[in-house]
């Protein structure tokens, strides 16, 4: 019997046909919810009497002193008598049915005031055999006040209920079995039924989440006992987040990692930094070292874990390329419960988070902007009242035709059971994508299915099999990689293309707002334009699909017979991994456009000649069809020693692991030119040798490691930790291939020493964390991986020269940099020290961390001992230092209220770091005494902003007087009106004081803060009822952005004299009519004094706040679903991007990569979430 | 049961760790190179070596569309305010990395076991390799040091100073006569080899470097009186007669001189190829209607005038057949010039057969032509053409692949020749009259000038007035500029005779054409439109007037003396403490052979 259930038939009953229903022993299944308030019969008392007494009277009695009647056969209720167990003075009719029902063979059902009484019926089955008792009880905490919410659930099934707002509860349970107590903040408690039918509980608050479980490399480990800086992320957090690549659901989730998207380009994914460092972290799945983009390819559904291993005690256990941090996951296993199926669905659709740079300008402000160059150039400007009153309702925008606002669907299904032999996990999805332009499309599919298996009671086997296969369709361009995410050539395009002419038209000239037969070529004044529209949706493409399968499988051994305490597991990794990549190009044919009157409007089309057209060829000499195909494979093995185990006060968890790694590519290339006809099949194109291309190309890697672990603690109280790797790599030389990588760790929980005992009233937790972590690193100063064999004389193919002699193409061979011999290890150690702590009854929690991290002997190319006669690259060397200074801060706060109704959390991160050089070979210029000293690296983060000084805009005409008196040159250049102009502090050879012109040695250190200094991240969950609501925000600070063009710093005026190209230069620009213009004069060259390249004038504080997903969710209450046999169902609504505050909006989306970038969107996503 | 399970699975791990030991002992990490040659190879195979080579004959270049944006052939004003400075990395000719592929060449092939024969060859190419890379340094900068054998970077001291001018001249002569010894002979077009340095180009180099070591830009306080120039005199004599001999000579065609590839007139060039190998010439000089964008380079309204008439002589020269006054020039240009005027520049109303357009007509008109090829700012066109900054009204005919279509000019593959025998005999020409042979000089000009089309005129001097030795010199440099119009040589001819007076603050000009009627007024521009597209506007339908180029920014080319020299760069001083800046840039380096 199970008073949930019942209270919501009983309410139900008031309305519905149904009636109420009293089921007892019938349901097996019931996933725990909270109780849905009071509702009659259990609003109803009567009072009971200790002795047996016969049901009729009991019946009576009901009747009597209530407005229930019953309804029954006189037989089935003959001859039995009840007595209630409890000797309280009332009880509900609830309560004393449910009783009699236990122990008789008889049910209840009501319909409106009548209780119907009948037999049970039998129900075959094993199910039937164990009987079940009802169990009822109150929860309360220490201070004897009751606890709602507990969830109660019967061992070892998914049978469970909640506490209602009185602490108290009510389940059906197997004779025998055992309850599980369990709500977050409180130890679990289990209890076993016995004999027993009411159970009441105190649950002792759990201060100090003492088995908290937390994954670290290679293994787990209780939290009580870590002594790094490791960051879980909550996974339930990002469920509901529709994003392509795992990555992008991260941003502000764990202090010192930045995360950075910079386009909303389906299939885009977000750069993970930690601690400030320059490189990509180590990327573990499962314990097999992957890449970030096997990362990005993981639903967020499947992972069960997720942490950021931030010091080198805790990541130096990964050794090489764990210098940047590590990633780590572990993916979903079964558990032992009843089969669960989950499925989700979601429907998302996005917008950009800043206007389309496309929709900013009109034919009329292209116009005014050709009049303003002429009157700049002095000559007649060529716009007058007939132009624009042509164009005063008219403007060309090419997104008419290309641009969609992106969605996407995204299906989940999941099984999860198992018993105690035998669990498995499994998940199916599909993520749907269609993109921002119209032939942008991108689908993932995942596929998970883990089962663990108890062979024996001391050997367990896993098999964790995934795969993964994403599809990605665009346009073809040419002009920008085929994974580029900001497309930004073609973004360009689409905001910079003239918009006063149509881009169809009729056969007779009459322009067309759709495609027709006559694409006409845009006079651009500058080059052979092409069709954007025809770019786009065309019969050309590039097509890519990649697949990865990723099989591991464990055999566990507990060899507690020999040692106890000593397990061993051996693990092997197979990972298939394919690339196929299709390319088919057309070439387009566009009519030149003509003037209907060349005296007159010069806007208004003629009728296509169509004998004067042009073929755009896209760069490319032939029409193609292309295909790339790769294979790669990698195994990773591993062999597991562990031994853990407690004596008494001394706990110890050690582990010594053997592991090895090989992997393997095969690649080839071909191309097919001049086709007969355009098919996008190979057969259809040229069989002439000279038209096809082929090449093949593999790789091969290897390493090999044995690493090492002890963790010792004392009461939980002093914990210690040492740590080693010794790992061996294929870019060094014999003997110079080994790197031994200790870390000790220790920590100290204060909170357990006698002396803190006067705190326990507001302190539950304090535990101060100390590490040092080295970890090796075989990237050389700009963090790239160095050549493989660079210790050894070779030579290359150089594609730079081809060269015939005679009619044939000769190979031309160059020998690599000069090699060195000792090339070994870059070395990172990092200290770290942190504070952990509890406060408030744990409503309080958070953790501080500062480190300094400093990594040595990293490869560089020498240059102070190397004259440029000596006339060859040096292979690097391992020489140069820097370091690394930050900390981070979280803090959580949770907390309920309503009598449990409420219950909200508050949580903040934040982190800053900063990196410097230390070592590093530069010309003698930059060191002291030098002219360019002040752009010494030394003593400076690696990013800095350098420019020249903008004065600002020369305003007026004595304001220009002025300098041409003075005669300043810049770039040889006169100032102009609406022109910046520059702070004149050297001159040539970098020679300190002003020489009159303005060129590159008036650079300046403009700022130091070229990446974010600071990334914070907070937000907070509500829960109420069955609503939950979820913000996150997510920010930066302390960084200044120069607004810059994929060219570079600045802002360029490429539109020459007949377009604005980018919007500002028709926005608030200087012009002689407004001398206050924001933004320099219109002039229509990329000088500096337009805006070009970098200056102070265009840094803007970067930092930025912003609202990166809010997710609002609500349960559908128990009553909808019971009968559907649902478990849980839940709807939700996620916004992510939804507003954001910097100065840099000016321009663009803070995160944006530059201001002609593709841009950010905004996504609106509303889902479903059922579990059945 | 299961206990005999658990003993099972414990033999099984027993096997797999078993398995793991073994194989794990076999070093994984031995992993082999899969991507590289190793040097042991190279030495000791003909292909390998032959590929070494290959990469280092990238040192001759290519077709190159602006390389005479130096001089006022071409628009653009390249010589802006501080075009040079010590930090900028201009003009810095500094390629150590390829004298060091070189000098390992010359050892390495040495020490192989290649045959003597092939061993003699390869050395012979890297030694002219080295010359001709120290060549080009020292006419940038002077004296450089003058590296033979690749440094080793432990044993050796690498902060090597500069050698003087003249040690580096007698280096590169000696390194050339050691060339020209082990260099077959002469290849011919037809061999497989052709494209390889011979003995020929050896010949003719070393003529051009003594040229050049006897020039004012070396010997500026005895220009042409200095002793340098008889040895460059009979280093020129000896090289022209030589491949005089050896069947080399002008061809009939100025037209065909590169379009016929292979031909006797050529000395070296760098075979192109498509699809193998391409360059780019047509896709910078054609009209932008007829390639994929616009044109990048533009003959200037200051060389158009510099073409002779077709007598030989200037157009402004009161003794020519066909004098005009500058203002009957502007309107008639075109007509009756040196026939390499027609062969050399597109202008408005030409007869253009471009993308194998029969008939076709160019025009530059703003209003009437296409907008990538107009150039003006009529006033009743509504708009200025937006190419004011970078045409001039006229294009480029030189050496261009007519047939190529449109999509097609990025598969130019028209051979580029480097040195041909013309130049020879020009340099040739020069170092006589400096040694007053004025005959020989004025022989090789009318040769010349016969090839080109000049008409002899009665005095059979084909226009050439010259009665003294300055004379000469400057018909000589006048019938460079014409001849290797857009080779690339006007600026470095200019610089070596130490005239680059004659560039500083000078500007640029383009021509606009607007379409006229009968009467002299201007046409309708749908009628002129509508005339253009069957080709029925001639070059008289037309009206000119001149406008400078370019519209906007540096106007006036600015050449200070110490151009002469270019400066070593701040930062390869820096880098090396024993290297001296040259005279003229803050050093006390002198980079003469005085």
């Amino acid at each position: 019997m199970n008073s949930k259930l019942l209270n919501k038939l009983v309410s139900m009953g008031k309305y519905a046909f149904l009636g109420m229903v009293l089921q007892c022993f019938l349901l097996s299944t019931l996933l725990a919810s909270e109780s849905n308030g009071q509702s009659k019969i259990d609003e109803v008392f009567v009072a009971v009497h200790a002795a047996p007494a016969p049901l009729t009277e009991v019946f009576k009695q009901i009747t009597n002193e209530t407005d229930f009647q019953f309804s029954f056969r006189k037989q089935d209720i003959k001859g039995i008598s009840y007595a209630h167990p409890t000797t309280s003075e009332t009880v509900s009719v609830e309560v004393l049915l449910q009783g009699i029902s236990k122990e008789t063979n008889l049910k209840f059902k009501q319909v409106n005031n009548t209780i119907h009484v009948g037999l049970k019926e039998e129900v075959p089955g094993k199910e039937q055999v164990k009987a079940e008792v009802l169990i009822t009880g109150t929860v309360i905490d220490e201070n004897q006040m009751p606890i709602p919410g507990v969830t109660i659930t019967v061992l070892g099934t998914s049978t469970g209920t909640v506490t209602d707002a009185d602490g108290k509860y009510s389940i059906d349970a197997p004779d025998g079995s055992s309850l599980v107590f369990s709500f977050i903040g409180y130890t679990t408690q289990t209890i076993e039924i016995g004999s027993q039918s009411v159970i009441d509980v105190t649950l002792a608050e759990d201060t100090q989440s003492l088995d908290e479980i937390v994954i670290v490399g290679y293994g787990t480990q209780k939290k009580v006992n870590l002594t790094g800086a490791i960051t879980p992320v909550k996974t339930d957090d990002i469920n509901d987040i529709p994003a392509t690549n795992l990555s992008n659901t991260l941003a502000g989730r764990a202090p010192g990692v930045n995360v950075t998207g910079t386009s909303g380009l389906s299939g885009a994914s977000s750069s993970i930094r930690i601690r400030g460092s320059f490189g990509d972290p180590l990327y573990v799945i499962d314990g097999i070292v992957r890449d970030k983009e096997a990362f990005d390819a993981l639903n967020s559904n499947e992972v069960d874990n997720l942490s950021f291993l931030k010091d080198a005690a805790s990541a130096s256990i990964y050794g090489s390329r764990a210098g940047n941090g590590v990633v780590l996951v572990t993916t979903k296993k079964g558990t032992e419960q009843k089969m669960t199926i989950g499925f989700q669905t979601s429907y998302s659709l996005y917008n950009p988070t800043q206007e389309l740079l496309s929709d900013k300008t009109t034919a009329t402000d292209e116009l005014i902007y050709q009049n303003r160059v002429a009157e700049f150039l002095g000559t007649t400007p060529p716009n007058g009242p007939e132009e624009f009153a042509y164009f005063e309702n008219r403007s060309y925008n090419v997104n008419d035709f290309i641009w969609r606002n992106p969605t996407s669907q995204n299906y989940i299904l999941s099984v999860n059971g198992g018993n105690d032999k035998l669990t498995y996990y499994s998940m199916l999805s599909y993520l749907g994508e269609k993109g921002a332009y119209k032939s942008v499309d991108h689908a993932k599919f995942n596929l998970r299915s883990n089962v663990s298996a108890k062979i024996t009671d001391r050997i367990t086997l896993d098999l964790n099999i995934a795969a993964t296969q994403q599809n990605h369709d665009r346009f073809y361009w040419p002009f920008s990689p085929d994974d580029d995410y900001d497309v930004s050539d073609l973004y360009r395009v689409s905001f910079n293309w003239p918009k006063v002419y149509p881009f169809y038209t009729e056969a007779d000239g009459t322009p067309a707002d759709y495609i027709t037969d006559y694409p006409l070529q845009t006079p651009m004044g500058s080059w052979q334009a092409w069709s954007v529209i025809d770019q786009i949706v065309g019969d050309r493409y590039i097509a890519i699909k990649k697949r990865q399968v990723n099989s591991i499988l464990s055999l566990n051994v507990d060899l507690g017979d020999l040692i106890e305490g000593l397990s061993t597991r051996v693990t092997g990794s197979y990972l298939a991994e394919d690339y196929m990549q299709k390319n088919y190009l057309t070439y387009q044919k566009n009519y030149v456009f003509t003037q209907a009157d060349p005296d007159g409007n010069r806007f208004i089309p003629a009728a296509p000649d169509p004998n004067n057209y042009n073929i755009f060829n896209f760069s490319q000499n032939q029409e193609f069809l292309s295909y790339e195909l790769n294979t790669a494979w990698s195994y990773q093995f591993n062999w597991f020693l562990n031994y853990n185990r407690t004596f008494k006060k001394h706990g110890i968890n050690a582990m010594l692991v053997y592991e090895q790694a090989e992997n393997g590519l095969f690649g080839a290339y071909s191309k097919a030119e001049d086709p007969v006809t355009h098919i996008d099949q190979d057969f259809v194109y040229s069989q002439d040798a000279q038209r096809r291309y082929g090449n093949g190309f593999e790789e091969i890697g290897a390493r090999q490691s044995l690493i090492g672990r002890a963790n010792y603690n004392y009461e939980e109280k002093y914990i210690a930790e040492f740590s080693f790797r010794y790992d061996g790599n294929t870019l060094f030389p014999e003997g110079k291939r080994w790197g031994f990588f200790p870390s000790v760790s220790a920590a100290w929980r204060i909170i357990a020493e006698d002396f803190m005992s006067g705190t326990t009233s507001w302190l539950d937790d304090l535990k101060l964390r100390v590490s040092y972590g080295t970890t090796g690193n075989d990237l050389n100063i700009a963090n790239k991986k160095i050549n493989p064999f660079s210790y050894v004389n070779t030579f290359r193919n150089n594609p730079d020269v081809r060269y015939i002699f005679g009619d044939e193409l000769y190979t031309s061979i160059v020998p690599n940099a000069t090699p060195n011999p000792n090339l070994t290890w870059a070395t990172s150690t990092t200290y770290n020290a942190g504070v952990d702590f509890e406060l408030i009854d744990t409503r309080l929690v958070g953790s501080i961390d500062a480190f300094y991290k400093q990594e040595v002997d990293i490869l560089g190319s020498r240059l102070v001992t190397l004259p440029d006669n000596y006339g060859q690259d040096l292979a690097p060397e391992n020489y140069a230092e820097r370091s690394w200074k930050g900390g981070e801060l979280a803090l959580l706060w949770r907390d309920q209220t309503a009598g449990g109704k409420l219950k909200y959390s508050f949580y903040g991160n934040l982190g800053y770091a900063r990196d410097q050089w230390d070592k590093l070979d530069q010309d003698p210029i930059f060191l002291p005494g030098g002219n360019r000293q002040f752009e010494t690296q030394i003593g400076q983060p690696h990013e800095r902003i350098f420019g020249l000084r903008s004065m600002g805009i020369v305003r007026t005409q004595e304001q220009l007087n002025e300098l041409l008196e003075a005669g300043l040159k810049q770039f040889g250049r006169d100032p102009y009106l609406g022109g910046l102009y520059f702070e004149d502090v050297r001159g040539d050879g970098f020679a300190p004081g002003p020489d009159g012109k303005i060129d590159g040695n008036d650079v300046q250190l403009l700022s130091n803060n070229a990446t974010p200094r600071i990334n914070y991240g907070f937000g907070f969950d509500l829960d109420w009822n069955n609503f939950s609501l979820n913000a996150h925000f997510q920010g930066v600070g302390v960084y200044d952005r120069i607004i810059s063009n994929q060219e570079g710093p600045g802002m360029r005026q490429h539109g020459g004299s007949i377009r604005p190209y980018y919007p500002i230069w028709a926005d608030d620009v200087y012009t002689p009519e407004n001398p206050n213009g924001k933004y320099p004069r219109p002039v229509g060259q990329n000088w500096y004094e337009s805006g070009t390249n970098a200056s102070s004038f265009w840094i803007k504080n970067g930092a930025y706040l912003r609202l990166k997903n809010l997710n609002l969710g609500y349960n559908i209450p128990k009553n909808f679903l019971s009968n559907l046999n649902i478990i849980s169902a839940k709807v939700f609504f996620n916004g992510t991007n939804l507003f954001a505050i910097s100065e840099v909006k000016e321009f663009q989306d803070p995160e944006q990569k530059n201001y002609d970038s593709f841009p950010l969107m905004r996504s609106f996503t509303l889902g479903l979430d059922v579990k059945f | 049961m299961s206990n005999f399970k658990e003993i099972k699975m414990k033999r099984l791990l027993y096997i797999l760790g078993f398995i793991v030991l073994a194989s794990g002992c076999a070093d994984v990490l031995d992993i082999e190179d899969i991507e590289h040659y190793s040097p042991e190879l190279v030495w000791g195979d003909e292909n390998l070596a032959s590929a070494y080579m290959a990469n280092l004959y990238g040192m001759f270049g290519n077709w190159e569309t602006g390389a005479d944006r130096t001089s006022q052939q071409i628009a653009g004003i390249e010589w802006y305010p501080d075009r040079i400075t010590m930090t900028n990395g201009a003009y810095q000719n500094w390629d150590y990395n390829r004298i060091r592929l070189i000098n390992q060449a010359i050892i390495d092939v040495n020490e192989g076991t290649l045959p003597q024969q092939v061993k003699d060859n390869i050395t012979g190419q890297a030694l002219f390799m080295r010359a001709y890379a120290y060549f080009n340094m020292v006419m940038y900068h002077g004296g450089v040091p003058y590296i033979k054998v690749p440094q080793d970077r432990y044993e050796d001291d690498l902060f090597v100073p500069r050698n003087s001018t003249a040690e580096c001249f007698d280096f590169l002569i000696e390194d050339l006569d050691q060339a020209i010894t082990l260099l077959p002979e002469d290849i011919s077009s037809s061999s497989s080899d052709f494209g390889r340095i011979d003995g020929s180009f050896a010949i003719a180099f070393k003529a051009k470097v003594l040229l050049y070591k006897a020039s004012p830009q070396f010997n500026p306080s005895n220009p042409f009186d200095n002793a340098y120039w008889a040895d460059a005199q009979a280093a020129n004599k000896l090289a022209y007669e030589t491949l005089l001999s050896r069947g080399y000579g002008l061809i009939d065609q100025y037209s065909q001189i590169a379009l016929d590839e292979g031909n006797r007139e050529t000395i070296f060039s760098v075979i192109n190829s498509y699809p193998n190998k391409i360059a780019v010439w047509d896709h910078g000089v054609r009209p932008g209607s007829e390639s994929r964008g616009p044109a990048s380079a533009t003959p200037t309204w200051e060389f158009i005038k510099e073409y002779p008439m077709l007598d030989g002589k200037l157009y402004n020269d009161p003794t020519s057949e066909y004098y005009m006054t500058d203002e009957e020039f502007l309107q008639n240009y075109w007509k009756n010039r040196d026939p390499r005027f027609d062969q050399s520049i597109v202008w408005n109303g030409k007869i253009y057969e471009v993308s194998n357009k029969a008939g076709k007509r160019q025009y530059t008109s703003l209003g009437i032509a296409h907008e990538l090829d107009d150039f003006g700012i009529n006033p009743n066109a509504g708009i200025n053409s937006t190419n004011l900054d970078r045409y001039t009204g006229f294009f480029i005919l030189k050496n261009s692949l007519l047939n190529l279509s449109q999509p097609e000019v990025q598969q130019y593959d028209v051979d580029y020749v480097l040195m041909r025998f013309a130049e020879v005999m020009l340099n040739y020409a020069e170092t006589a009259n400096e040694t007053g042979d004025m005959t020989t000089a004025m022989n090789i000009l009318k040769e010349i000038r016969e090839r080109a089309g000049i008409v002899p005129g009665a005095d059979g001097n084909y226009g050439i007035v010259a009665t003294n030795r300055e004379a000469m010199r400057e018909a000589i440099l006048a019938e460079r500029n014409i001849e290797f119009a857009f080779e690339g040589k006007r600026f470095w001819d200019l610089r070596r005779l130490r005239m680059l007076d004659r560039l500083n603050g000078t500007t640029k000009h383009g021509v606009e054409a607007i379409a006229i009627n009968d009467d002299g007024g201007e046409m309708s521009l749908a009628t002129g439109r509508e005339l253009a597209t069957t080709y029925s506007l001639t070059e008289e339908d037309f009206k000119y007037q001149v406008l400078q180029v370019p519209r906007s920014g540096v106007q006036t080319s600015v050449l200070p003396d110490n151009y002469y020299f270019f400066p070593i760069q701040k930062a390869v001083l820096d880098r090396n403490n024993q290297l001296e800046q040259n005279v003229g840039w803050g050093g006390t380096f002198d980079p003469t052979l005085e």
